[in-house]
């Protein structure tokens, strides 16, 4: 089974999402958390700030330096920066190079880049707040927030791989468990073609776990159980039938054999009673047609197949069909590749080739040609029987294969719209595939001598 | 005159039975069950039976396999309603000498219940068939009408010979296709006809009287006169 196939599947679709609403709520979360722990750090920082510049304006403007050198001193982690600039820029202490650009001396806090100093060889980033004494000097308290920063770098790595992770090991769950739900359904799915292939006895998987799928096979099993009944029924309802009929169709037949012998050659009546046996012979042929069609298709008889040779049934059946042909100005050749024996029955197998042959004689207009071919095919032997007749349209192909079904051209042919279907019926006892097609112009039938299942 | 024992537990079918083979000139007795007829069979002198293969009491292939098992050799024809190839087999295997498939007509089972006396009262023993200039070699395999050699297919041999062995009988459509084919279905069309007429245009040819006679209704006969 393909990954297409697995990720339609609805173990798949639903793991696929629940993995997705998972890592979007985790994402969520985590967000959140930071949102309010970097607001915090951030709220603490600023309390900080405020409390040392009002701190530092308390002092006597004389020992800011001072106390500001001292500040320094105190913070061994080198977080604080503390900066007293002249009006002309100069720094008087502390240690900030120089007075950050653009930055209001109003008190507020504000985040910017610091350059760098003695603390810090690069620029960085910080909260700090700037004001301006009454000697005109500029006082900047200041707070690295790097930390922070890089805190913020941390979580959304840590949300963006742990996301990505969740949602790929969700992908590979989802397949892993939509594995075995696909592989039950491909068992059904199997099953139920061989059901469809005439195989009314094959019955869906049913497992032990009573889980959707095997309630659902359980159900068209009873379903199909049902339909082989109604199918029992009904055959065995024709065959009942045809089975009653046969004595008295022999009756009538006799009697009419009768009447025929008892009128002279000349008698008036003789000519009408030659006439409705002939009838009664066409009717009977039908009859036995049938009889044997459904003898075949319940026959199970396949223990007994033989290995064949085809050439020897093609060669036989042309050979047989070949004057027919003949009469009708028919060119009807055979071209054979050699292929392996296939097992079957010979008898079955020369009456499906005679009937499709002789239904290709009927079918093909006069100076017409007939080609049957032997070639090795996809999975074993193929018989192609293709004629230069009238064709088959494609509406026909498949109402022609059913019973009773003359095609609409062929009302004026004389012949039988059963040999069609005992062709069928000795293809499926053989488990061999049938195909009428379209050979542009005329008709080409196709025997594969391979399980339609391959 | 040649008395026949027929098998049949339906009674109409029986009654044409006797009546068709009567109307051939045969005496023909009627048992109508298989323990009755096996009765029969055994104690009567009969030259053929025709057997129903589902009969009450004992079945049709006890009947012709308790007759071998006896060494009676008496020709049986099994009539049946079951076409089916493994049926045959089965009753022939049993000692059925030949195998008939209701509904039939009335003329192939006299024809072949001909077929099966002139089998027995003239067994194929000969290597050369004759009938009036008509001659067939089967060790050469050659035909020659008239002192010409006759070019035949195969198929139209074995047609030929068929007709040769069972001259001045009536052979249907379906015998002809069961012994030169060898196969048991309805061809269902005039196919058998249609070789026929190959034949008849080679043996029968112009000048010579026609050996070879169709006989309306019911099949073929070869035959000096008609």
């Amino acid at each position: 089974m393909s990954i297409t196939e697995l990720s339609r599947t609805v173990a798949f679709r639903l793991t696929l999402f629940y993995s997705l609403f998972f890592t979007l709520c985790v994402v969520m979360l985590l967000g959140f958390i930071y949102w309010q722990t970097a607001a915090e750090m951030t709220r603490r920082v600023d309390q900080v700030l405020l409390l040392e510049k009002t701190r530092l304006a308390a002092l006597r403007p004389g020992s800011l330096p001072d106390e500001i050198e001292k500040s320094i001193q105190r913070d061994r982690r080198h977080i604080y920066f503390y900066g007293l600039f002249a009006a002309d820029g100069r720094v008087i202490a502390g240690n900030v190079a120089q007075f950050p650009q653009g930055v209001p001396q109003d008190g507020g806090i504000h985040e910017t880049m610091l350059p760098a100093s003695t603390a810090q060889v690069r620029p960085f980033p910080a909260r700090m707040l700037a004001v301006r004494q009454e000697s005109g000097n500029r006082l900047l308290v200041g707070h690295d927030v790097q930390q922070l920063i890089e805190f913020g770098e941390i979580m959304r790595r840590a949300l963006f791989w742990g996301g990505s992770l969740t949602i790929l090991l969700g992908l590979a769950f989802g397949l892993a468990l939509s594995f075995r739900p696909l592989r039950r359904v491909k068992q059904i799915q199997l099953a139920a073609g061989l059901v469809m292939r005439g195989n009314i006895k094959e019955r869906l998987p049913v497992s032990r776990r009573h889980d959707e799928l095997d309630m659902l096979a359980a159900t068209v099993n009873s379903m199909l159980d049902e339909i082989e009944r109604l199918m029992f029924e009904i055959k065995s309802a024709g065959d009942n039938i045809a089975h009653d009929l046969r004595t008295p169709l022999t009756r009538l037949r006799a009697l009419l054999h009768r009447l025929q012998q008892q009128l002279g050659e000349s008698s008036a009546q003789r000519a009408m009673v030659d006439q409705v046996i002939g009838e009664v012979d066409s009717l009977l042929l039908r009859f036995r047609a049938l009889l044997r069609i459904s003898e075949i298709e319940s026959k199970q008889r396949r223990a007994a197949f033989k290995p064949i040779q085809l050439q020897d049934i093609l060669g036989q059946a042309v050979n047989f069909i070949e004057p027919l042909a003949e009469d009708k100005t028919i060119s009807l050749s055979m071209a054979s590749a050699p292929v392996a024996p296939v097992q079957g029955d010979s008898e079955l197998l020369f009456e499906a080739v005679v009937n499709l042959l002789d239904n290709a004689v009927k079918f093909t207009p006069p100076g017409g040609k007939i080609e049957v071919r032997l070639c090795q095919g996809v999975k074993g032997a193929q018989i192609d029987i293709v004629d230069s007749g009238t064709g088959i349209s494609e509406n026909e192909r498949t109402s022609v294969l059913n019973r009773f079904y003359r095609g609409g051209n062929a009302l004026q042919t004389s012949g039988f719209g059963l040999g069609l279907s005992l062709v069928i019926a000795i293809v499926r006892l053989h488990d061999f595939g049938f195909e009428l097609g379209d050979a542009r112009p005329g008709t080409r039938a196709t025997i594969f001598c391979w399980p339609p299942s391959v | 005159m040649a008395r026949i024992l027929a098998i049949e537990d339906d009674e109409t079918t029986a009654r044409e039975i006797m009546d068709e083979l009567g109307s051939h000139g045969f005496e023909v007795d009627w048992a109508s069950d298989g323990k009755a007829g096996l009765e029969r069979a055994l104690s009567g002198n009969y030259d053929l039976i025709t057997l129903d293969r589902m009969l009450p009491n004992v079945d049709g292939l006890t009947v012709v396999s308790t007759l071998r098992e006896k060494n009676v050799d008496t020709p049986v024809l099994m009539i049946s309603a079951l076409s089916d190839v493994d049926e045959r087999v089965d009753g022939l295997r049993a000692g059925g000498d030949d195998y008939l498939v209701k509904p039939f007509a009335s003329e192939e089972m006299a024809a072949r219940v001909e077929v099966l006396l002139r089998r027995r009262s003239r067994p194929d023993r000969h290597t050369r068939l004759r009938v009036a200039d008509l001659e067939l070699d089967l060790v050469e395999r050659r035909a020659t009408r008239n002192a010409t050699v006759l070019e035949l297919m195969p198929t139209e041999f074995r047609l030929l010979e068929y007709l040769m062995r069972n001259y001045g009988q009536i052979v249907t459509r379906t015998m002809l296709f069961e012994s030169v084919w060898g196969y048991h279905f309805d061809p269902g069309t005039n196919i058998i006809d249609v070789h026929i007429g190959r034949l008849r245009r080679k043996v029968d040819m112009p000048g010579l009287s026609p050996l070879i006679h169709t006989i309306r209704g019911s099949g073929y006969m070869l035959s000096e006169h008609h």
